[in-house]
């Protein structure tokens, strides 16, 4: 029986291979190309067309998936979208973005994930909510953060206390770079960086430690230094690129990726 | 140095020989490899390329080493060279990778890209000879995440 079974699937076998060398050519589809070369067409491809071939085939779906290739790279048509949250009462801020998608808000309880990004690596997006109010002792304060993950759709507590940082500028969202956010944050007034990786919800931080007391250093602001970390992660790579006079009091100019 | 021309033999799958200029070969990066490396010897094989794509494949190579060519020449040739059957298309896209000719696989991977752009995925499916293997519920739940980009 089972040889049957192999004898008439090996003549099947041979019969298609007879058909393809019946062929005056090879017969060639793009699910033959090596992946790069499909990779290269795609990636010459808009937004909309690029999505709708995901349904193609598996192949070609797990190539879209795949973290290589991203839609972020690519150049999108502006649209004019209608804001989820539009309200007569209330402007609606940016509170956060990540790979073309934004986190809006106009109130404290309406926040909205809005935009024409899209999650190619399957990846999860997540909101990450930090609040901090005063402990029970002088000068102490606590910090509950909480997680809202897109793909299970739901709020959770991180265990893992936040260390004893006080968020430095709690109306600035966290920067987005290499997979985690990170906060300017201060403990006993000495700057640090601290980055939160958003996946595993772990905290490091990198202490700009040549500064001692910025205290109110903001209000009475006569120059800026600018440092930069120059490899990621490394505390000693903190460097002095600049330093200006008489600077834009602008806040935000204290802290880019 | 010697001004004479220097000429190479490639040979493809089909055991078809040709005879071509050197300076126009090596605008195949895996031809100019191989003769920086000094290892050719009299032929060279180009397993993965037919004669018939190899044909073309020296046609837009000659054409494009043409001495004062206008651009405008050189645009109109490369338009009226990627308007061939798919199967030709897709002969000269594995030729192109194969020898590493980064110009012409731009340029027939934007020929491509061009024929997939307007289309459904069942358009998609029907030009390229893709089966769908999807059932009908996954195709179902992923047209759902972007029913937008459908629209």
């Amino acid at each position: 029986m089972v040889k049957d079974k192999i004898i008439n699937t090996l003549i099947k076998e041979m019969r298609i291979l007879g058909r393809v060398q019946k062929l005056s050519r090879p017969l060639y589809t793009i699910s033959t190309f090596p992946l790069d070369v499909a990779e290269e067409i795609l990636h010459r491809l808009p937004v909309y067309p690029v999505l709708r071939c995901r349904c193609v085939s598996k192949a070609w779906l797990n190539l879209i998936y795949t973290p290589q290739f991203s839609l972020n790279s690519r150049v999108v048509t502006p649209k004019e979208l209608t804001n989820p949250l539009i309200s007569s009462q209330f402007n609606t801020n940016i509170l956060g973005s990540c790979n073309g998608l934004l986190l809006i808000s106009n109130t404290l309880d309406e926040i909205a994930l809005w935009n024409l990004g899209y999650d190619v690596i399957n990846d999860d997006y997540k909101v990450v909510r930090i609040v901090q109010f005063p402990g029970s002792e002088k000068g102490s304060f606590q910090s509950h953060v909480m997680n809202y993950s897109l793909k299970s759709s739901c709020w959770s507590r991180v265990d893992e206390q936040l260390p004893p940082y006080h968020l430095k500028y709690v109306d600035l969202p966290g920067t987005y770079l290499n997979g985690s956010l990170h906060w300017v944050v201060t403990m006993n007034c000495i700057l640090n960086l601290a980055v939160l990786e958003s996946s595993l919800c772990t905290y490091k931080t990198y202490m700009i430690d040549s500064y001692g007391d910025w205290g109110n250093v903001d209000l009475f602001m006569d120059h800026v230094d600018i440092w930069v970390m120059k490899e990621y992660g490394v505390k000693d790579s903190w460097t002095m690129v600049a330093s200006l006079d008489e600077p834009n009091k602008e806040r935000k100019f204290l802290w880019n990726k | 140095m010697s001004s004479s021309t220097k000429f190479l033999t490639l040979k493809t799958n089909d055991k078809e020989e040709f005879v071509l200029d050197e300076a126009i070969a090596i605008r195949s990066q895996t031809i100019k490899n191989m003769v920086e490396d000094d290892c050719v010897s009299n032929v060279i094989p180009l397993p993965n390329v037919d004669s018939k794509t190899m044909i073309k494949v020296i046609e837009y190579w000659k054409k494009h080493s043409e001495e004062g060519i206008s651009k405008d020449k050189l645009m109109d040739f490369d338009k009226a060279f990627v308007k061939v059957d798919q199967s030709i298309l897709y002969a000269l896209i594995l030729a192109a990778n194969f020898l590493n000719d980064a110009e012409m696989l731009d340029m027939i991977c934007q020929e491509v890209a061009n024929r997939i752009k307007g289309k459904t995925p069942e358009e998609i499916r029907k030009e390229f000879n893709i089966e769908n293997d999807f059932t009908p519920e996954e195709e179902e739940e992923i047209r759902n995440e972007n029913v937008w980009a459908f629209e």
